[in-house]
């Protein structure tokens, strides 16, 4: 009888100690009926991949402040594909710049979250990206 | 790719819906991920055979998505169990409870660590609450287990009480079984901490360790049926604050006041979940009442116990299921509501009426 939840794991990868952008985001995914496996700071890529696959997520969230968003997003999308995992959706959010945008759905990211987002935009993307 | 995959695939893109479970093996899809196509086996493919095979070679990928399915209580989930049970008793499992914040997913990441050293094959289940509101939740433990995340013979995989009382999810049953199953040796339990109503705990756990810190509560408040009582180790965190000395007395003086002659006497140890100072004391204690259990032949009648449990378990859900399918879901109940209200009928004929006409009751009360 329980509704089938969705799972997002949400990560920050690389040395970006700025999590409070992220903080905000978990609590208006988990106001939003979502199950957030939030995995905090200082992960690399394989981590969050092997954290999706233990908790079976349906997407997976990385914030990116520091300009390294298009390096990372290509080596998610490769990690995906060969950990078969290609069916998980990869948003990217954070201070992204517009112009980046087409190059990293381009890439495989599924959804990008730009600076200035309002809470309702991003919950109505993301439900439209995840469920 | 076939006529029959694209179909799926279709079908999976408009519609969202899970593919028919009646599909033998994985099935290999393409789909486009950017601008490449792309091969995925979709989880959701997973047939009941393939899911039960990997798991009890210990696939870490079937196991989770079978946790997924018994959380969602499909009735695969319940078909995979049945297929899936192991004698009782191959794992032991310890259950670590305590109000928020005193330090669980901390020394729980230290307790793994030891247990990992001692090259066993440990799984973790970390309980965190789902909001009365929204239906969400934040499933924050994991985090501060990362020191441990990663090792090859550690599975972590957090849960979500959905509704659930008693600060234990519906789904940790199916979820020990699972890790029984891909032969987990330990399986550590990290629950809720809301409080008093902690008793359920007890219903999967061998060993239960409660963990307080200095200074919680004054003496009276340790004497309040629940949680307090159901530690068989007390761990005081924190320990280098102030207020550890009274804490143990006040500790010790519970102890003597509930323990019987012939029964285990509960172990209080000072730990520091941060340092990891005190965990050797711990695992020595934890060590102790596994071999009290096993001296007194207590291990088996535990789970017996818990059978007994799960079965009454089982019986309620299908009962309620039953029910709701009948009177709620036709909108019946809400004519015998305004017939109550009304003052024609009262609520234990609406109650008995619903019984009959579900078929669970046959003769008048």
């Amino acid at each position: 009888m329980t509704m089938t939840k969705k799972k997002i794991i949400l990560a920050k990868v690389g040395l970006d100690g700025h999590d409070n952008g992220i903080r905000i985001v978990s609590k208006w995914l988990m106001d939003g009926g979502y199950e957030v496996v939030y995995t905090g700071l200082y992960n690399t890529p394989e981590r969050v991949l092997q954290i999706a696959l233990e908790e079976n997520a349906d997407a997976i969230g990385v914030s990116f402040l520091g300009g390294e968003h298009v390096a990372y997003a290509r080596r998610f999308v490769t990690l995906l594909k060969e950990k078969e995992m290609a069916h998980l959706k990869l948003i990217i959010g954070g201070v992204i710049p517009p112009v980046d945008v087409a190059e990293l759905n381009r890439i495989g990211v599924h959804a990008v979250f730009t600076p200035g987002t309002r809470r309702d935009a991003l919950l109505s993307k993301l439900k439209e990206t995840v469920c | 790719m076939s006529p029959g995959e694209r179909r799926v695939l279709g079908k999976q893109r408009s519609e969202g819906h899970a593919v028919d479970s009646c599909l033998v093996g994985k099935k290999k899809i393409i789909q486009s991920v950017g601008d490449s196509m792309v091969e995925a086996y979709l989880p959701m493919n997973y047939s009941d055979d393939y899911i039960i095979t990997g798991v009890r070679q210990g696939d870490k990928r079937c196991a989770s998505v079978l946790m997924s399915l018994i959380e969602d209580e499909s009735d695969r989930a319940e078909a995979c169990l049945r297929r899936l049970r192991t004698v009782a008793g191959t794992s032991y499992v310890l259950g670590i409870t305590g109000w928020p914040g005193v330090g669980k997913s901390t020394v729980i990441s230290k307790i793994a660590r030891s247990f990992l050293g001692e090259s066993k094959n440990v799984g973790i289940i970390a309980i965190d609450p789902t909001s009365p509101f929204s239906g969400g939740s934040l499933l924050g433990d994991r985090e501060r287990m990362k020191e441990i995340d990663g090792d090859e013979r550690l599975f972590i995989r957090s849960a979500a009480t959905r509704g659930h009382t008693g600060g234990i999810c519906y789904a940790t049953r199916g979820f020990i079984a699972v890790m029984e199953a891909m032969g987990k040796e330990i399986i550590i339990l990290e629950t809720v901490g809301v409080g008093q109503n902690q008793v359920s705990v007890i219903q999967v756990a061998d060993t239960i360790v409660l963990v307080l810190i200095p200074g919680m509560g004054d003496y009276l408040q340790s004497l309040k049926a629940g949680v307090l009582e159901i530690g068989d180790i007390y761990a005081v965190n924190k320990s280098d604050r102030e207020g550890t000395s009274q804490t143990i007395a006040d500790l010790e003086c519970l102890i003597s006041l509930n323990c019987h002659e012939n029964e285990w006497k509960p172990a209080i140890v000072r730990t520091i979940g941060t340092t990891g100072c005190g965990i050797e004391d711990l695992m020595e204690a934890v060590r102790q009442h596994r071999q009290y259990l096993c001296e007194h032949n207590l291990i088996l009648s535990k789970r017996e116990t818990q059978i007994k449990s799960e079965i009454m378990e089982i019986i309620k859900s299908r009962i309620i299921n039953r029910i709701t399918r009948t009177a709620f879901l036709n909108g019946t109940i809400d004519k015998y509501v305004s017939d109550v209200c009304a003052g024609s009928i009262d609520t234990y004929e609406v109650a008995d009426e619903i019984l009959r006409q579900s078929g669970i009751l046959k003769l008048d009360r």
